[in-house]
C-alpha cells in the first residue's frame, strides 16, 4: 500500500461511492480540497479534464464539472482554456470547523484543571501560546 | 527500384523509427486482461477490414488511382478499429469507483521520433502533391492534370504521363485529410477512454464520502497495489494504441508518397525540354521513394505487433 502522492507513476487519486448519502460532486469537491489542503495536490498542478475524470469515474461529465465549477468558484481551481485546470496559486484555506475545534479547548481545559491550573492561569497559557 | 526495396526491408526490420515490442506482458487479472484484449481484437479486425478493402480496391480503376488509395484506405480502417477499441472499454458499474488525478495528454503516449518522421512524410507527401497539381496538364481525353506538358519552344510541346496531377492527387489528399482527421479523433480517444480498474468487489474499502472530510486523512488517495498493476497496464495499453495510430498514419502517408514520388520521377526524367527548376525537382525526389519505404516497412511491423496481454492463470497470446 503506498500513498499516491509519493507515487510518480499514479500521482494523488481519488474514489467515489454511488450509493454513499453525499452526491457524487460532493464526494468530488471534498476530496480534491482535501488533497491541496494535504499538500498532495500543489498550486499549479494540472488536473484531468471533466472528460477524463467522468470516464474514469463512470459518471456524468455535468457531475464532474459541477465540482469543478464549485472549487473554482471557491478559488482551490482555476480553469483557462489552452491551459486546462489546474490547482489554485493561492488556494483558500479550509474554515475552521466549530464543533471539532470546541472539542479540542474543552480537552485542553479538562487537562489543565487536573494539572491544578486555575481558570487565571489557563486564560495566560492560552494567550501566550496565541501571541 | 532497388533502393525502395532496401528501403522498406530496412523499415520492416525496425531500423526505421524505434518498433519494439511494448512491455504490455505483465501477468494480469483476467478480467483486467479481457477488457485489454478487447481494445487489441477492435485493432486487429480494423487491420483485417483494411486488408480486405485495399485488395478489393486495388483491383478499382486500371489507371492506378485504386493502387495509389489502397494504403490510406487500411490506414482508415486501422484507425476506426482503433477508435472503437478505446470505446469498447466499459465504464466503472462498481460501487466504488477510483480515478487518478493525473491529466493524460496525447503526447505523452506518442512516439516522439515517429510522430515527427510520419509529420515530415505529410509535408513532403503534401509539397509533392501540390506541385504536382500546379504542374499537371489534362491529357488526351481531358482528365485533369494526368500529363505533365513541357514546352520545348513556342510552337512545339512534350506532353508525358501518368502525372500525379489532380486526377490522383485530388482523391488522395482527400483520403489523407480524412485520415489525419480520424487519427486526431482516435488520439482522443485513447486517452479520454476510461482506465482499466482494479475489480474493486475484491477489495471494498471505505466509504468515499464519510471517509473523506475537508482538511480530514487523504484516506481516498491511497493507491493499492493491484490498482497501480492496472494503472500499469492501461498506460501500456494506451501508449500501444497511440503508436497504431501514428503508424496507420505512416501506411496512410507512406505508400502515396513512394508512389506520388516514384511516378512524378520517372516522368520529369523522361521530359524533353525540362526547365531547370524540374531538374531540381527530379533531383529532390529521387531519395523521397526509399526513405517512404522506409516508412512503410516501419509502419507494417508496428502494426504487427501484439499488445501481449496475458490474464493469470491463462497463457493468452497476444491482444
Amino acid at each position: 500500500m503506498s500513498v499516491a502522492a509519493d507515487d510518480p507513476g499514479a500521482g494523488a487519486a481519488i474514489s467515489v461511492d454511488v450509493f454513499d448519502p453525499t452526491p457524487p460532486y460532493e464526494q468530488i469537491r471534498r476530496q480534491i480540497v482535501a488533497l491541496v489542503s494535504s499538500g498532495a495536490l500543489t498550486p499549479g498542478d494540472r488536473l484531468p479534464t471533466v472528460r477524463q475524470l467522468a470516464n474514469d469515474l463512470g459518471l456524468a461529465a455535468g457531475t464532474v464539472a459541477r465540482a469543478y465549477r464549485e472549487l473554482e468558484g471557491a478559488g482551490w481551481l482555476n480553469t483557462r482554456r489552452g491551459a486546462g485546470t489546474r490547482v489554485g496559486a493561492a488556494p483558500p484555506r479550509p474554515a475552521a470547523d466549530a464543533a471539532a475545534l470546541r472539542q479540542l479547548a474543552d480537552e485542553f481545559v479538562r487537562r489543565a484543571r487536573f494539572l491544578g491550573a486555575d481558570d487565571g492561569t489557563i486564560l495566560r497559557r492560552v494567550t501566550d501560546a496565541l501571541s | 527500384m532497388l533502393l525502395t526495396a532496401v528501403g522498406m526491408v530496412i523499415g520492416t526490420a525496425g531500423v526505421g523509427a524505434g518498433a519494439h515490442r511494448p512491455r504490455t506482458s505483465a501477468v494480469v487479472p483476467l478480467a483486467l486482461a479481457g477488457e485489454a484484449r478487447r481494445v487489441g481484437r477492435w485493432s486487429w479486425a480494423g487491420l483485417a477490414v483494411g486488408l480486405v478493402a485495399a485488395v478489393a480496391l486495388s483491383r478499382w480503376d486500371g489507371l492506378g488511382r485504386g493502387l495509389l488509395l489502397a494504403a490510406p484506405v487500411l490506414g482508415l480502417s486501422v484507425l476506426a478499429g482503433t477508435i472503437a477499441g478505446e470505446l469498447a472499454v466499459t465504464r466503472p458499474t462498481a460501487g466504488t469507483r477510483r480515478a487518478g488525478l493525473r491529466a493524460r495528454q496525447v503526447g505523452s503516449y506518442l512516439p516522439r521520433r515517429a510522430t515527427a518522421i510520419v509529420a515530415a512524410a505529410t509535408a513532403a507527401l503534401v509539397a509533392t502533391t501540390a506541385g504536382a497539381i500546379a504542374a499537371g496538364s489534362d491529357d488526351d481525353l481531358g482528365r485533369a492534370g494526368r500529363w505533365l506538358t513541357t514546352s520545348c519552344s513556342p510552337d512545339t510541346s512534350s506532353s508525358r504521363g501518368p502525372w500525379p496531377g489532380w486526377f490522383y492527387s485530388g482523391p488522395l489528399l482527400a483520403v489523407v485529410v480524412a485520415g489525419l482527421m480520424l487519427a486526431a479523433v482516435a488520439l482522443r480517444a485513447v486517452v479520454n477512454r476510461p482506465r482499466l480498474a482494479a475489480m474493486p468487489a475484491a477489495r471494498p474499502g471505505p466509504p468515499a464520502g464519510a471517509g473523506v472530510g475537508e482538511g480530514g486523512p487523504v484516506g481516498a488517495a491511497v493507491v493499492e497495489r493491484d490498482d497501480r498493476d492496472a494503472l500499469a497496464l492501461d498506460e501500456a495499453l494506451r501508449r500501444w494504441s497511440a503508436r497504431r495510430v501514428v503508424a496507420a498514419c505512416a501506411m496512410l502517408v507512406a505508400l502515396p508518397l513512394l508512389g506520388t514520388a516514384s511516378v512524378a520521377a520517372v516522368a520529369l526524367a523522361g521530359s524533353d525540354c525540362l526547365p531547370a527548376v524540374g531538374r531540381v525537382a527530379e533531383a529532390a525526389l529521387v531519395p523521397v521513394a526509399p526513405l517512404a519505404a522506409v516508412l512503410l516497412g516501419w509502419s507494417i511491423r508496428v502494426l504487427l505487433i501484439p499488445a501481449g496481454v496475458r490474464g493469470a492463470g491463462v497463457g493468452a497470446g497476444g491482444a
